[in-house]
């Protein structure tokens, strides 16, 4: 079993789906982890469930795109628990599978400000910390809409970018202690595919001839299981690298 | 000699570079039309490509746009196919460096900077100009990005941003699967052009830039993963791979990246 005992994990993105899955994940492997994300009320309930499975937890509620918030949920993480080893970057954002041409101004500003700046932010600001300690796993959260565009424009754009930044923080400290990976989700179980919300259907519909819909969908737990393998010591040799977990349907 | 006959192009960042190497050849493969998009940089020679262009009886226009305007962007085109009446190829090659900034010397602004250049811009570019092709029910686009937007080795901001373009072109290819439009992506190696061009003085011994704006300690990390050797190659090169993207000669070729490096990477 993957052991993250003893290691402090900053987890964005962990009101639901697979950061609030990850942060169990992690408890239970004797992680303490800090949860973030904008929602209080959703972090102090998931706390509550941590620290009766014995977890130790930092709550920090905020907004991912404020540029100064990656750097105070670093500080306060510092503060409580002395170190930050691993990162989680999985607050995210859906553009509804937007094509280029119904993509507004506003649409892909909002995502590339959710999933691709703020990933950048969390990363510098975590850095700060990890070249003082000489080590450090930081897993940032593509898509298969990174690797495959299968997604939206704005989505696909932001999740490739991911994947670049998580291949030049890894050519930056390779054969250092620090590493960064990126985990990329096909369609999971989360409220990021709830049902209800305004699809582009026709980008929804041509999307769906590239992959293998009969698949499925995903458990937040099995990005989490992903997630824990890198983000732990038995990944010590595995850097810039780039993960799809998607049962195979885009291959 | 007339593998663009009867085209009507726009090059983003055409006044320079790529675009303007893209141009001219272009032009000598017979296009009817280019639309030179790039900043006015207010030193008189904004209209010089699109005057040799005309002298090689292309007709030609330089429009001054800030590809980091929406409004700008959707002006230009609009200008474009008024001039025109279609748009049969698009290049978006306006791009920046960011000095192979590494993360933690990476401020906002670069950030903020890089990422409206080089992927918001391509992304305006594409949406306005796609609203004309899907019109005409067909196009071709060539979107550049870099041997950074396969690797990660240049800037954080750059890498981020140039994944990106790659990325959005396979989303737009894919959407118009069968449907006349074509988009792909060049990926240049370390190319010269006013983007990377570098006085002598500006370079070190060790063949790496010596330009203080550059984060050298990143550079000289990230050359150790490439082919130093290779040395630069000419926007001539890069602007042979785009024609063939841009031209019917890969009329069956859609949402592929191509690397034009000699082997750098």
């Amino acid at each position: 079993m993957i052991d993250l005992s003893g290691k402090t994990a900053l987890i964005t993105g962990c009101s639901s789906g697979i950061g609030s899955e990850t942060a169990r994940v992690f408890v239970k492997q004797g992680a303490a982890v800090v949860i973030v994300a904008r929602r209080r009320e959703k972090l102090e309930e998931l706390a509550d469930e941590l620290r009766g499975a014995g977890g130790e937890v930092l709550v920090v509620a905020g907004d991912v795109t404020a540029p100064d918030f990656p750097d105070e949920v670093v500080a306060q993480a510092v503060q409580t628990f002395g170190r930050v080893d691993i990162l989680v970057n999985n607050a995210g954002i859906g553009d509804r599978s937007m094509a280029t041409v119904r993509t507004t101004d506003e649409l892909w500003d909002q995502v590339v400000a959710v999933n691709e700046t703020a990933q950048f932010r969390f990363c510098r600001a975590v850095l700060k910390v990890m070249t003082q300690q000489g080590s450090g796993s930081i897993v940032n959260l593509s898509s298969i809409g990174g690797v495959y565009s299968i997604a939206g424009a704005a989505y696909s754009a932001a999740k490739a970018a991911v994947i670049g930044l998580t291949k030049n923080i890894g050519v930056q400290y390779a054969g250092t202690g620090i590493r960064c990976n990126a985990v990329c989700p096909g369609p999971t179980d989360t409220p990021m595919l709830a049902p209800g919300q305004e699809m582009d259907m026709e980008m929804l519909e041509i999307a769906g001839r590239h992959s293998d819909m009969t698949c499925g969908m995903s458990e937040p737990v099995d990005m989490a299981n992903a997630i824990a393998f890198f983000a732990s010591d038995e990944a010590r040799y595995i850097n810039g690298q780039i993960l799809v977990i998607d049962k195979g349907s885009c291959i | 000699m007339d593998r663009m006959k009867g085209k009507y192009a726009l090059i983003s960042g055409g006044n320079s570079g790529i675009g303007a190497a893209s141009a001219r050849l272009f032009a000598r493969e017979g296009a009817a039309g280019i639309a030179l998009l790039d900043l006015d940089k207010g030193d008189g020679k904004f209209d010089a490509v699109a005057e040799e262009l005309r002298a090689m009886g292309c007709q030609a226009i330089a429009i001054p746009c800030n590809v980091t305007s929406s409004a700008q962007v959707r002006a230009a085109v609009e200008q474009v196919v008024q001039a025109f009446g279609r748009i049969d190829v698009s290049v978006h090659s306006a791009g920046v460096l960011d000095y192979n900034s590494s993360v933690l010397r990476t401020s906002d602004e670069l950030w903020d900077r890089t990422v409206a250049i080089n992927q918001t811009g391509v992304f305006y570019c594409c949406r306005e100009v796609l609203k004309q092709m899907e019109k005409q029910g067909e196009g071709s686009i060539v979107n550049i990005s870099s041997v950074a937007g396969i690797s990660g080795n240049s800037g954080a901001a750059y890498s981020s941003s140039k994944h990106a373009v790659v990325s959005l072109s396979k989303n737009i290819a894919m959407q118009y699967v069968g449907a006349g439009i074509r988009c792909n992506t060049i990926c240049p190696g370390p190319t010269t052009t006013g983007m990377t061009e570098l006085k002598p003085e500006e370079m070190g011994e060790d063949g790496l830039p010596n330009d203080p704006r550059f984060d050298t300690e990143f550079t000289h990390i990230c050359s150790r993963h490439v082919d130093q050797s290779i040395g630069f190659l000419a926007a001539e090169d890069q602007a042979k791979a785009i024609l063939f993207f841009a031209s019917e000669d890969s009329s069956a070729v859609t949402g592929q990246w191509l690397l034009v490096d000699k082997g750098f990477y």
